[in-house]
């Protein structure tokens, strides 16, 4: 039983921003005048009017810094992803030394209110997420990522669970994308063509050294699929971006507007190499994989590499590649991991009517053998064999 | 051995047209090596400003926009120069702006942007913005007013150095 004359405490379920201006001080030790008179502007211009539309609450100003209630998070979130997309306009002529820019954190729990103040975990540890935040980006909590998704989605960017000062438990944390991706960004249209985005392959070998080595290889099957006129195949440079980072295929796909994205990894150990490659179709599920190869090392020099097939009934079922033992170079190899990407969507597209040879089989093959330049008869024979059990495989399935 | 590598075909086109070569001749070049490589995303992008140096501004779009969409992660930046740089040659004054305002923030250093902007503001009569622009510039370089522009066609050449001039402040 509550003692006598004690007020009872109003509390609610609210979505918290919290902002504040990056390197106040310094800007206001170089100019105090100026940059009162730009923070009031921006404030009129922008802020203000984006709390209002969003239907927030301003609570209270801290001289640089601002905490604003919203009754639905995506309100929230998207008054913060406007202004961020403001000030970033604003922003764009002013010298880097001399820019206005918020951090921003945005959570979603349970507040006190008193006196038109807020207080509680819900409130501090927007102020927490706004304090990690870089200059002109958004940190929100796990909460307001899940209750976002799906109604607004400017792209988010896990960045792990953090340890919050004065917090208790570590809160996982998600940055939202900024400056001009700040807008929900559709997805992509996909072109008129086969599209393809080769990721990074990772290097599983805890040998530094592989890395190269297997990003050389990604580069390899871009440059080849590159020259293939009816594929639409998205640059390395934008494609290794994703180096290092564990995407989701999908949202991968809808970023860099392709259909088809191929993934895999490199494994070194002892003298072997194994590499493992999977097609996905980005909106649906993988086409095949893993396909894997296995090459085992005759010299230290990678082109000098021997390279054989995992034996029928081993742990590699998408790839047979008939006996005896073909010795292949790295260049080679590409091509298996080239016919093994474009056969199933050449089969694909062919399905939807949008390719009309005559002969799959024959078409995705000769626009194998082009890319790569002549093979040797061993290589044709273990290029076909491969392509054929891959594309049997996918028939199969899709049929 | 370069005759079928597209980007040293591609790179060394950009190289001697930016030198004064013979710009049909590099866009032949250019075009050579996206018939060997279409799907190569610095090849439209080179394409793109050799369109615009040879007054195709509308071809130069197409083939820019195309760079970006074969690289939509990589920086933005000069591309949407190449574009910004069309819209203002063709005229379109307003929707050049937003295009140049991105690639300064992009790329901060990179003079040709605040040129084309401050030339495009002094043809839209807002003078103020652009002398503003145009003192970030010589903050940045001291050939604000470059003595020659890559631009091969004249109403181009004379669009582009006229309002540079009103940016800074001559008599034109």
């Amino acid at each position: 039983m509550k003692p006598a004359g004690q007020a009872r405490v109003e509390r609610r379920l609210a979505a918290i921003l919290a902002a504040d201006v990056a390197g106040y001080s310094r800007l206001i030790g170089a100019d105090e005048e100026g940059t009162l008179a730009r923070l009031k502007a921006y404030r009129r211009e922008v802020i203000d009017p984006k709390i209002a539309e969003h239907r927030g609450r301003l609570v209270k100003t801290t001289g640089d810094g601002l905490l604003v209630e919203f009754a639905s998070v995506v309100d929230a979130l998207r008054c913060a992803v406007e202004v961020q997309r403001g000030m970033s306009e604003r922003n764009a002529t002013a010298p880097p030394d001399n820019r206005i820019e918020f951090r921003i954190g945005v959570n979603v729990g349970d507040i006190v209110v008193e006196d038109d103040d807020i207080f509680g975990d819900g409130v501090n540890i927007a102020a927490r997420l706004e304090g990690i935040a870089e200059p002109g980006r958004i940190c929100i909590s796990a909460r307001v990522q899940e209750d976002a998704a799906g109604r607004l989605d400017p792209g988010f960017e896990d960045i792990g669970e953090q340890a919050l000062k004065n917090i208790a438990r570590p809160v996982r944390v998600f940055r939202v994308a900024t400056g001009n991706r700040l807008v929900p960004a559709p997805a992509l249209p996909l072109p008129d063509k086969p599209s393809i985005a080769v990721l990074p392959f990772a290097n599983l070998s805890g040998d530094p050294e592989q890395e190269y080595f297997a990003d050389g290889m990604v580069e390899e099957i871009i440059t080849a699929l590159s020259r293939i006129r009816w594929l639409f195949v998205i640059a390395r440079n934008s494609s290794f971006t994703y180096k290092g980072q564990a995407d989701d295929v999908k949202q991968v796909g809808r970023e860099l507007g392709v259909r088809y994205v191929l993934e895999g990894s490199v494994r070194k150990a002892g003298g072997r190499v194994r590499i493992t490659a999977q097609l996905i179709d980005a909106p649906a599920a993988p086409i095949f994989g893993p396909t894997a190869l296995t090459a085992r090392s005759k010299t230290s020099s990678i082109l000098r590499t021997k390279w054989h097939q995992a034996s029928p009934g081993s742990s590699n079922p998408h790839c047979r590649l008939p006996r005896p033992r073909v010795r292949k170079t790295a260049r080679r190899t590409i091509l298996q991991l080239t016919i093994s990407t474009f056969a199933p969507m050449r089969w694909s597209c062919r399905r939807q009517g949008k390719v009309s040879r005559p002969s799959f089989f024959w078409s995705r093959r000769s626009s194998a053998i082009r890319v790569a330049g002549p093979p040797s008869p061993g290589l044709r024979s273990a290029a076909f064999g491969c392509l054929g059990t891959v594309g049997a495989k996918i028939r199969r399935r899709i049929v | 051995m370069a005759g079928d590598d597209p980007g040293i075909l591609a790179n060394a086109a950009l190289a001697l047209a930016y030198f004064g070569e013979d710009i049909g001749a590099m866009i032949a070049l250019v075009d050579r090596a996206l018939g060997l490589n279409p799907n190569f995303a610095r090849g439209w992008y080179i394409s793109g400003v050799l369109r615009n140096w040879a007054g195709q501004p509308d071809i130069a779009i197409e083939h820019l926009e195309a760079s970006l969409r074969l690289s939509p992660r990589a920086r933005v930046g000069n591309s949407l120069a190449g574009i910004g740089a069309a819209h203002f040659l063709s005229r379109r004054f307003d929707e050049a702006v937003p295009k140049l305002l991105l690639t300064i923030q992009d790329s901060p250093s990179f003079t040709h942007p605040y040129r084309v902007l401050a030339a495009c503001y002094a043809h839209m009569g807002r003078l103020d913005e652009a002398r503003e622009i145009f003192e970030r510039l010589r903050t940045i370089t001291r050939g604000a007013v470059p003595s020659t522009t890559r631009y091969r066609n004249l109403e181009h050449r004379e669009l582009f150095l006229s309002g540079l001039r009103l940016a800074a402040g001559e008599a034109t």
